[in-house]
């Protein structure tokens, strides 16, 4: 089954060309050729109207039809099979004409070509011509083998071979206009893709505006509030909003992922929050690439991380190291937990990380680790 | 490093088109209480800082971002010539950090967080020694073969700690904390191992030699990781 509409827009043309040269055939060999064989029959007898031949031609085209149309025929058997047929079918005819090659219509010669065509339909343009080159040179046999090698016969000969151009030219037309349709689909399917990627680029360009926004917002009531007076570089509530706006705008230039990943995501938006608060937020970008990770997994490993951004007075650094089976989310801040605290960061909320608290010198660290071996079994 | 034989002063030439990140440079420099460096030149073009006095100074302090292009294509060819680098940047993504330092960078500084580490890195750089700043402890964790103690240094490092702090955690099997001067043993190994899978120019190679001469890592354990990075393209 296709999985792609443009090999399906190509696939429903091949299949409207291949029904439009069944019912040909078919018309062709029931409407006009059955009076004829019926009429020959009549008038010179059974052999004469090639009736077995005109029979082995529908068997032959009736299974070439239920073949193809049921998607198959892409290998060598069915040419196979029906090469043989038609070949017979063009010597036997031949020979069999009660006037010579030209004498009565001389149905299968220019017959054999329309039912090669369907039975190779799946098959390439270079099949195709070397059966019409093998019914040539069986044609020409016959006209020897009847003796008529005059140049008249031979130039008739030849004209009626050019009429093998005829399925030819069908086969490589339909062939034609299916590839095109196949390119004319697969280009709007680029362009429809190319149009998502263009809206997913205004989406990320419009969040990068907004926060540019936001952060020229702080800087610029900063920098008005230093130059007027308001505010004086000296006094620590100055110097800790100068602090917070710094490290939001090395967010804003450290941040580059399109689709960053969900941990990465939720760990920004933990520290966007603490920033508001006051605490200058430095968020590393991860060490290694974070593998996927169920939610309640990025809820451990998150949980302990917005406790102590809770607790920071001014600054903090959140780091995150990944490998395929091990994530390790680590916050160092100015932070201090009272015990109740510290022992419920510990125990973590669901088991899924295992978290570390150390505290130092006014500074706390905790780090929550997830391995995937233990996650598994 | 008083005990070093080296005492003449680390002559810095500081590229960066930032004036008053240049004076701010100056202003760290002079506060060192032991005087241990100088800026020779400054000013905002690589070429013509080291076209006049600051041809031959022992570190290069390069923001990678001049006049709004980058500066990682140049990292290379200065590393190559013998010059040691030191990259200092607001871009510290892993995958920028990890090209210069892949150029071969001699070291990272994070110019908004890592000033209090910006003489001493620039001084061990000077004098070919391993120097990690946090914001290179990331890269170098997936970089190199590490050993469980180098690993865990490396990230307590990336996470923000000082050598002091990670002594603390990283306990022997006996119970005791380890010294810090164990937990810098461990990130110069690691760093000396980073250096020998990285490309082979002249500051990898003299970070190298001064490791072995200092006992960080022998000479075999080098010819091991470079056969090893060979069989791992990059």
């Amino acid at each position: 089954m296709p999985d792609r509409p443009a090999a399906s827009v190509a696939e429903r043309y091949d299949r409207a060309g291949l029904l439009a040269a069944v019912v040909v055939m078919a018309g062709w060999h029931a409407g006009f050729l059955l009076p004829i064989v019926i009429a020959t029959w009549l008038r010179y007898g059974p052999w004469a109207s090639c009736a077995a031949v005109w029979l082995a031609y529908a068997a032959t085209g009736t299974a070439s039809a239920v073949v193809l149309l049921r998607g198959r025929g892409h290998g060598p058997a069915l040419p196979l099979a029906a090469c043989p047929v038609l070949l017979a079918g063009v010597v036997t005819g031949g020979l069999a004409q009660p006037a010579g090659f030209f004498g009565s219509p001389n149905w299968p010669f220019v017959t054999a070509a329309f039912f090669a065509l369907v039975a190779m339909w799946r098959r390439g343009i270079a099949a195709l011509s070397a059966f019409l080159a093998a019914n040539a040179i069986a044609g020409l046999g016959v006209l020897i083998a009847l003796g008529q090698t005059d140049r008249v016969s031979i130039a008739r000969f030849v004209g009626l071979c050019g009429g093998g151009a005829l399925p030819l030219t069908l086969f490589a037309g339909s062939k034609l206009v299916t590839a095109m349709a196949g390119r004319a689909a697969s280009i709007r399917e680029e362009l429809a893709s190319a149009r998502v990627a263009e809206q997913a680029a205004e989406a990320v360009q419009e969040d990068r505006r907004s926060r540019y926004e936001t952060i020229r917002g702080t800087v610029t009531g900063l920098l008005r509030g230093l130059a007027d007076g308001q505010l004086d570089p000296a006094e620590p509530a100055t110097r800790q909003r100068i602090a917070v706006a710094v490290s939001r705008l090395r967010r804003y230039l450290v941040e580059t992922d399109d689709v960053p990943d969900p941990l990465s995501h939720e760990l920004r938006a933990c520290a966007d929050a603490a920033e508001r608060h006051g605490v200058a937020v430095d968020l590393a970008a991860p060490a290694g690439q974070v593998p996927h990770l169920p939610v309640e997994v990025r809820r451990a490993l998150t949980e302990p991380i917005i406790t102590v951004l809770a607790a920071a007075a001014t600054r903090a650094r959140v780091t995150v190291v990944a490998s395929p089976d091990h994530v390790a989310v680590a916050i160092l801040a100015d932070a201090s937990l009272t015990g109740a605290d510290r022992d419920a960061l510990a125990s973590g909320p669901g088991g899924a990380a295992e978290v570390s608290v150390d505290e130092e010198g006014g500074l706390l660290w905790a780090q929550a680790q997830w391995t995937g071996a233990r996650a598994s079994p | 490093m008083g005990t070093s034989p080296v005492d003449r002063r680390t002559r810095v030439a500081v590229i960066e088109d930032q004036d008053v990140v240049i004076e701010g440079v100056r202003a760290w420099i002079a506060a060192d209480p032991q005087r241990r460096a100088v800026v020779a030149a400054a000013g905002d073009s690589i070429d013509e800082v080291l076209a006049g006095p600051g041809g031959d100074a022992d570190v290069i302090v390069l923001d990678l971002e001049l006049g709004g292009d980058l500066m990682t294509g140049r990292v290379a060819a200065l590393s190559d010539a013998g010059r040691r680098v030191v990259v200092f940047s607001v871009h510290v993504r892993p995958v920028i950090v990890d090209s210069v330092m892949r150029a071969g960078a001699c070291a990272f500084l994070d110019k908004r967080t890592e000033r209090d580490q910006f003489v001493d890195t620039i001084v061990a750089v000077a004098r070919d020694r391993p120097a990690v700043t946090p914001s290179m402890a990331g890269g170098l964790l997936h970089a190199a073969r590490l050993s469980d103690r180098e690993r865990q240094a490396l990230q307590h490092l990336f996470q923000g700690m000082d050598h002091a702090s990670i002594a603390r955690r990283l306990r022997k099997p006996t119970g005791e904390a380890v010294s810090p001067a164990t937990v810098k043993q461990y990130i110069g190994r690691a760093r000396a191992k980073y250096a020998a899978a990285g490309r082979p120019c002249r500051s990898n190679y003299a970070l190298l030699a001064r490791c072995i001469e200092d006992g960080l890592i022998r000479p075999e354990e080098i010819s091991d990781y470079r056969s090893a990075a060979r069989r791992v393209p990059p």
